[in-house]
């Protein structure tokens, strides 16, 4: 007698590789970043094992992101969460993270990588933190990925957390760390004999967001456009500013592509030979930023487009 | 049975927190209060009994505590201090338990907001206008339904957000159910979608259907659905949005001399004009599917003005045509809505 084709058991192991072949597929290690400056770090270290997501993009202020649901089943199947940390995400992550129900990628979890807590922070607060202060962050400034030498401590940090839970490939991620951190070295050379060769000593940003990229290259932040963290700037503010940009000869103004470039424009047809850029501080914040190095890259043209 | 719930979360919240083990302050509960100060002025609500009485008045405050309990549980409790009979009360809005390592599933215990459409969710300083829809009002009462229960929220393994929400709870609310046999349960199953249409835009879809004994000793059920389209461009994240809002409320009491039958639709829209500044309007009919004493027609237009995330200037017109009343009520109201200390995120 010819068997039917649809034997119960015939349909029990049809069932079973229709269950199980797209994990077998999906077995890739799966790393969701929260943001793209981070997701670029770890595409350097993953390389020919993961391609990293990130939850917010480019042109996204990752201050202001809604928790949206969507995030939620981008982040359920991820291995490894890379947070940037030092309370960034502080008003959407926390959200995400529960509705994931995914409990490995918890707080605290092998899961959980918290970029920031392996770097100094700048600019923590000492004392009392009250919110006139505006959006301050209590345990320093979250904008560390600007500074190349803290970014490759991250990437450090990163592959060792990588090896830990993917040690199949520890070989890899190892190679291609030494890959990334000697071209931060190599380009970081060049980036400052760039930048000393320039006249800028001394810029205003808009926001706080590029003091650790200043530090690193030894150039005072003579101002802000916002007055406090987070706050828009009135008239008395802009007044102070052109005081400043003349007294402290400034002559550059850097704005983050995420705000507004109409008030440095303003000040800059009051004082003479002040020149207006506005810069990435993610990557993918401006179409130039296609990867960490193009994003420092960026950031040094636009100093170098001020002298 | 719903009175022991809530005891019990609080007993789980405080003794997780730092009062029983280590003193850190960092593993103190998140602590955070809305003050939500309300002025009003109509045609109505010249008497001390009115529910909307003209003058200004303390309408809501709200302190809320959340932390998690260990390694297992998270806590949350909001109490909501507000007038109600011409004296302050304390009312439990949410307090209850969740689990934080249970894959796949989100289970609660204690008193919470059951997941009917997508405003009952909301606590009072989160609404889109300063008060709560007509049906919302009208079918599940002044608070909403929250009541004591158990819930279990199932992110099902689509492509696309698809929430599986089944809810047991306590019949004792009195608009919709108002069982006086203690332990009646009632329940209420719901499915949540969103789609992310592109970058800037999502579409959210709630359907919801509940069932539970009412004080006739028959059933009541409810019907829900709600439709919110979202726009928010990814470069302007602060500054522009857009959100319409659709939803409708249908809830039939059976044992009453007539069988009460009634629903509501509600529309708004909340338009973000400037970083600052919200321009927002709803219009709402309630006596669906048939009006029995005449339908009641609401509109309503809203400025809002938020100097931070943290404070809310509004002014609110309502003009509202009940056939039970003898005129067209006319009535403007001024909220000042500020948040003090944690404030958790809210939900999208």
């Amino acid at each position: 007698m010819k068997k039917s084709i649809l034997h119960p058991f015939t349909l029990a192991v049809a069932l079973f590789i229709a269950t199980t072949t797209p994990k077998i597929f999906a077995s890739e290690f799966k790393v969701v970043t929260t943001t793209t400056t981070l997701q670029s770090i770890a595409e350097y270290i993953g390389e020919s094992v993961f391609k990293p997501e990130s939850i917010t993009k480019g042109p996204q202020d990752p201050h202001f992101v809604e928790p949206k649901p969507s995030y939620m089943v981008r982040l359920r199947s991820a291995d490894l969460l890379v947070v940037n940390g030092l309370d960034l995400e502080i008003g959407w992550l926390g959200s995400i993270i529960k509705g994931a129900r995914t409990p490995k990628l918890n707080f605290g979890q092998p899961g959980y990588f918290d970029a920031g807590s392996v770097i100094d922070a700048i600019e923590v607060s000492k004392g009392g933190v009250d919110r006139t202060q505006g959006d301050v962050h209590p345990f320093g400034n979250p904008h560390y990925l600007l500074d190349p030498l803290r970014a490759k401590k991250v990437a450090e940090a990163l592959t060792k957390r990588l090896s830990d839970l993917d040690s199949a490939h520890a070989e890899i991620y190892s190679k291609n760390l030494n890959t990334f951190s000697n071209e931060i070295d190599r380009r970081l050379t060049g980036w400052q004999a760039r930048v000393q060769k320039t006249n800028v000593r001394s810029v205003i940003t808009y926001h706080k967001t590029l003091s650790y990229f200043l530090d690193r290259f030894q150039i005072q932040n003579a101002g802000q456009i916002e007055p406090k963290p987070g706050v828009p700037p009135a008239a008395k503010q802009i007044f102070k500013l052109i005081d400043v940009a003349r007294s402290q000869k400034v002559h550059c103004i850097l704005v983050e592509s995420f705000f507004e470039p109409t008030i440095a424009k303003r000040i800059a047809k009051e004082v003479s030979g002040v020149e207006v850029q506005i810069v990435p501080v993610e990557v993918g914040a401006l179409a130039a930023a296609t990867n960490y190095f193009e994003m420092i890259e960026a950031i040094v043209k636009a100093l170098e487009a001020c002298k | 049975m719903s009175n022991q719930v809530i005891y019990m979360s609080i007993f789980i919240l405080v003794a997780g927190t730092s009062a029983w083990g280590q003193q850190s302050p960092r593993t103190n509960p998140q602590i955070g209060a809305n003050v939500l100060m309300l002025g009003q002025s109509g045609n109505k609500g010249t008497q001390e009994t009115d529910e909307n009485p003209n003058g200004f008045r303390l309408q809501e405050a709200e302190l809320r505590f959340s932390s998690n309990v260990d390694a297992y549980f998270r806590g949350d409790m909001l109490l909501a201090v507000e007038k109600e009979d011409g004296e302050y009360k304390i009312n439990p809005e949410e307090v209850y338990v969740e689990t934080l390592n249970v894959p796949e599933v989100t289970l609660k215990i204690g008193q919470f907001f059951q997941t009917v459409g997508r405003h009952n969710s909301l606590h009072t300083h989160a609404f889109p206008f300063i008060d709560a829809p007509l049906a919302n009002q009208r079918l599940l009462g002044d608070e909403g339904l929250n009541q004591a229960g158990l819930s279990a929220a199932y992110l099902a393994p689509t492509p696309w957000f698809l929430e599986v929400t089944a809810e047991a709870f306590e019949a004792d609310n009195e608009s919709l159910y108002g069982s006086d046999t203690q332990g009646d349960l009632a329940t209420h199953l719901s499915l949540k979608n969103l789609w992310e249409i592109n970058d800037p835009s999502t579409l959210e879809f709630i359907l919801g259907f509940g069932s539970g004994a009412n004080a006739f000793d028959h059933q009541s059920r409810l019907w829900s659905t709600s439709m919110t389209y979202k726009f928010k461009p990814l470069e302007a994240s602060r500054a522009k949005s857009l959100i319409v809002t659709a939803e409708y409320l249908r809830a039939e009491r059976s044992g009453a001399s007539t069988d009460e039958d009634v629903g509501g639709v509600a529309a708004w829209v909340q338009w973000q004009v400037l970083r600052r500044w919200w321009v927002q309007a709803r219009d709402e009919y309630l006596g669906l599917p048939e009006p029995t004493a005449g339908a009641v027609k609401k509109h309503s237009a809203l400025v809002g003005f938020a100097p931070t995330e943290f404070s809310g200037l509004r002014l609110q017109y309502d003009n509202i045509d009940d056939p039970a009343q003898d005129k067209t009520e006319n009535r403007v109201s001024f909220q000042i809505n500020v948040s003090l200390g944690a404030h958790p995120a809210h939900s999208y």
